[in-house]
This record gives structure tokens, sequence and C-alpha cells, in this order.
């Protein structure tokens, strides 16, 4: 299963490589948006990317084929497409950590917010929410077929999850719990929602015909 | 002795093509072509053996085992070449290779740098750049590098020249000489199976024509050429498929002893080809 994530790695390594200005885009283009939701946005712009990629050269190339014809069960391939998506997402939030030291350390006119568990759960929850939705989608349907989701999700996601910082710190308020309780809080949420994805993904691709 | 590969009654339903229950098997150490035309259902056939398709009903026994209980078991005993290349084209040959060989049990580096080697295939080219002959080559490479049992072809000469073609048909036959692996290779183009094949499998229109020795089907059956005149009713039924025109007929016969002593000597009997077992079997009784 770790080589269908190498598998990836090698086949999205020019898109890995730009993900770095992809972000620094992101925080230019988000420099007004609140506290650290420019992490969110960066982080769920990037792994959307990688994943669409990845799904869309798999869909290119009639990989299913190849795949389940190789000693790997269907459980192994939708497992690292899963995996995949939360390995993207720290390759986007790194690549951040690097932009905002870079900025801290040379004197950039950039505003960058820190990182702070917030973000990072902010940014996490966003991606698991999308990818929860698109990946049964894709696994039921196909690259081609799902990519409606994929395009409808986006931009409600995209452009909403600069709100998500702000929206986790009043639903805290509201719990009257502390941040930290909230972030796990909302790390076990994110877990659920990818969870509960998989198994509707893998039902759908154990039926399915190549 | 357990065969290697065994269908028994395997049936799959599709809008509008169905296999309709189709049995045979096939022993260590043999070749098996597995022929019919386009569409007959040879390619679903290979699908359902490699657990691509979901079967209807039926059984597939590969090395004794069920094919859905034992799928990784069994996958790593096989070598598969599909019709088509699946690899990726934007990864290179070694990009390839860090993928597949740790997903194989029995994975052997130096089985494969000697095929990379013998075939001449780039390391560091891209799949995508490489030509049709090339990529099948690369399958080959793949599917003969861990030491499968069995090796499942899916049309791998079509679209291939002659000289790349009797290339790898030779590799077929050294790969069973040590009576222990068997090669099961799907084929429209049946010139490929009449050195190589030892059993032909033959489906049409989804279901199983004949499962035979090669050579039983070169020896009983018959290529019968004669006046039209001694194509009465009663002979015509005899015919698995007759050809006509103003001069006379030419029909294939399942038994060509019988032909001879029904004819009497008035007509011409040959040994058929495969490519005419199959013309004939497709077209049954309608004249052209």
């Amino acid at each position: 299963m770790l080589n269908l994530i190498l598998k990836d790695l090698l086949l999205l390594k020019k898109y890995i490589f730009f993900g770095l200005a992809y972000i620094l885009i992101m925080i230019i283009a988000f420099q007004n948006l609140p506290g650290t939701a420019m992490l969110s946005a960066g982080t769920v712009a990037m792994t959307y990317i990688l994943v669409v990629n990845s799904c869309a050269y798999d869909d290119k190339n009639k990989a299913d084929l190849l795949l389940n014809s190789l000693p790997l069960s269907r459980c192994d391939v939708v497992l690292a497409r899963y995996l995949s998506v939360f390995l993207f997402a720290s390759l986007a939030i790194i690549f951040y950590a690097i932009i905002a030291g870079v900025n801290k350390f040379v004197g950039l006119p950039l505003k960058v917010s820190p990182i702070t568990g917030e973000g990072i759960v902010g940014a996490l929850l966003a991606a698991s929410f999308m990818h929860s939705i698109y990946l049964p989608a894709y696994f039921k349907f196909g690259f081609i077929k799902a990519r409606l989701v994929s395009f409808v999700l986006f931009f409600v996601v995209f452009f909403e999850a600069g709100t998500f910082i702000n929206r986790i710190n009043s639903i805290e308020g509201s719990l009257q719990v502390l941040p930290r309780q909230g972030n796990i809080i909302f790390l076990v949420v994110a877990m659920v929602l990818i969870i509960v994805s998989y198994f509707i993904s893998l039902r759908s691709y154990n039926s399915r015909d190549f | 002795m357990e065969p290697i590969l065994e269908v028994n009654n395997l049936k799959k339903d599709f809008q509008d093509f169905s296999l309709k229950g189709i049995s045979f098997s096939l022993q260590r150490g043999y070749i098996m072509g597995f022929i019919g035309p386009n569409g007959a259902g040879k390619s679903t056939t290979i699908k359902l053996i490699l657990n691509l398709l979901k079967r209807d009903d039926g059984e597939i026994k590969v090395f004794g085992l069920d094919n859905l209980q034992n799928e990784k078991e069994i996958k790593n005993r096989i070598g598969f070449v599909l019709s088509e290349n699946n690899f990726y084209d934007e990864l290179t040959v070694a990009e390839t290779r860090r993928i597949i060989a740790p997903i194989y049990r029995d994975w052997d580096q130096n089985v494969f740098q000697q095929y990379l080697s013998d075939f001449a295939l780039p390391a560091n080219k891209k799949v995508g750049e490489l030509s049709g002959g090339m990529k099948m080559k690369l399958s080959l490479a793949f599917a003969l590098s861990h030491h499968a049992e069995l090796l499942i072809l899916d049309e791998p000469t079509s679209g291939l020249d002659p000289i790349v073609r009797s290339e790898l048909l030779e590799i077929l036959s050294t790969i069973i000489q040590d009576e222990q692996k068997s090669v099961f290779f799907s084929t429209h183009i049946t010139s490929d199976l009449d050195k190589n094949a030892d059993y032909i499998t033959f489906i049409n229109d989804g279901e199983l024509v004949l499962s035979s020795p090669k050579d039983d089907l070169i020896e009983n059956y018959g290529l019968v050429r004669g006046a039209k005149e001694l194509l009465t009713d009663e002979a015509r039924d005899y015919f698995i498929g007759v050809k006509e025109n103003k001069f006379g007929f030419e029909g294939l016969v399942e038994d060509k002893h019988f032909a001879e002593e029904f004819f009497d000597g008035r007509v011409v009997i040959e040994k058929p080809g495969l490519e005419e077992i199959m013309i004939y079997f497709t077209r049954g009784n309608g004249c052209a």
C-alpha cells in the first residue's frame, strides 16, 4: 500500500514542487483573512490539487486495471488514496511553515499568521470534509463523473475554509470548552468523517467492474 | 494432477452481452490458446479470472484455489499481460519497477534486469515514450520477474509487427519447458497459435464452442472441397459451416474420416487451420 502512495509522489513530483508556490500565492491572496484562515485555505487548495491530479493520472492510464491485477486488495487501493490526503495536507502545512519561517527570517513585507493548533485543526477538518465527500463519488463513479462533485466542493470548501477558524472558535465558545479540548473534538470529527467515508468508498469500489 | 487453471460454468451478464456458463481447464506445462472473434468474451473471461469483473455464477480455480478467496496468493503466482498498456505513461521504467516490485512476494530483480537487457528496454525512459512493441515487452518483463507459474496474456500480439510477435511466441515456448508453468493466451490472430499452442479453447458470442488439444482438432476436423451437386440436404447436416460458389463448395466437418466414407472419395479433404475452424464455427451454415 505504501507503494501506491510512493506512486502518487512520483507522479506528482512537479506539482508538489509547485506546491510551495501555491501556498505562497494563497498567503499573498489571503492577506486580509482573519487569524490562521490562510493556512486552512492554502492546505485545502494544495491537497485538492494534488488529490484530483493523482486521480486524473489514474483515470488517464486506466490504473484500476493494473492495480487490481497486482497482488493488492481493493482495500489497499482505497486506503492508500485516503492516506495520501493526509500526506498532502501535511506537506501543505510544512510548506506553510517554511514560508512563515523564511518570511520571519528575511523580513518580507508579508503578513503570515503563525501556525497554531486551531489552524492545523481547521486545515485538516476542511481537507477531511472535502475529501470525505469527493472520494466516495470518485470510487463509485470514476474520475470523469466525479468531476462535477469535486468542482462544486472546491468552491464551497475553498471559499468557506477561511471562515472555518471563526466557526471553530464560536462552536468552542458555545460548547464552553477550552481551545485545546475543542481542537481534539474537531480532530475526532475529522477522523470520524474520513473513516465513514472510507468504508462507503470501499463498499463501492469492491463492487465495481473494470 | 490438479489443473493449474479450472473454469466451471462461468457466467457474467452485461446489458448487451452475456458469458453463458463456459467451462475449461488447463494442465501444468502447456500453452492454451483462447480464441474467438472480437466481442466473443475472451477479455471478459480473463478479467473474471483476475477478479477485475465480478462473476455472476460459476467457479474459477487457479492452482486449485478459489480466485476470490485466495486472490492475493494467486496473483503473487500469476504473471499477466493485458491487451493495452496499463502502466503509467508519465513514469520511467525504473520508477514503475520501484512501485510494482515490492508488491510481489517473490520478485527477482536479477531476472528483471536480465529481461530489460534482453529486450533492450531503457530503464530511464518514460513508459509513454516506448513503442507498442516495447510496452508489450515491458509488460512481459514484469510478468516474468516474480517466478510466475501461470502466465495470462490478453491479446498480447495485436498491433505488433511480425518480428516482435515471433519473439514473444519464442519466449512463451521457452517458459513452459520446465513443465511446471503454463500459458493462457487469448488472441484472434490464430496463426500465433499454429506453432505454439497445445490446447485450444474457442468461444463465440459468450458460449464455449470447443476446448480440446490442438492436434486433435487438426487431425479430426476436415476441410472438404467438392462439386456443388454433392452438397445434398443430408450432406449439409454434417457440416459445421459451408461456403458455396457457382462451381462448388468448401466446408468444415468435425469428423474427416466419416466425410471420406460419406463422399466416397469424390471430394478433397484437407487439414484445416485454426483460422478456418474459427471462421466456419462463427459463420455456421450461412452460405457465402
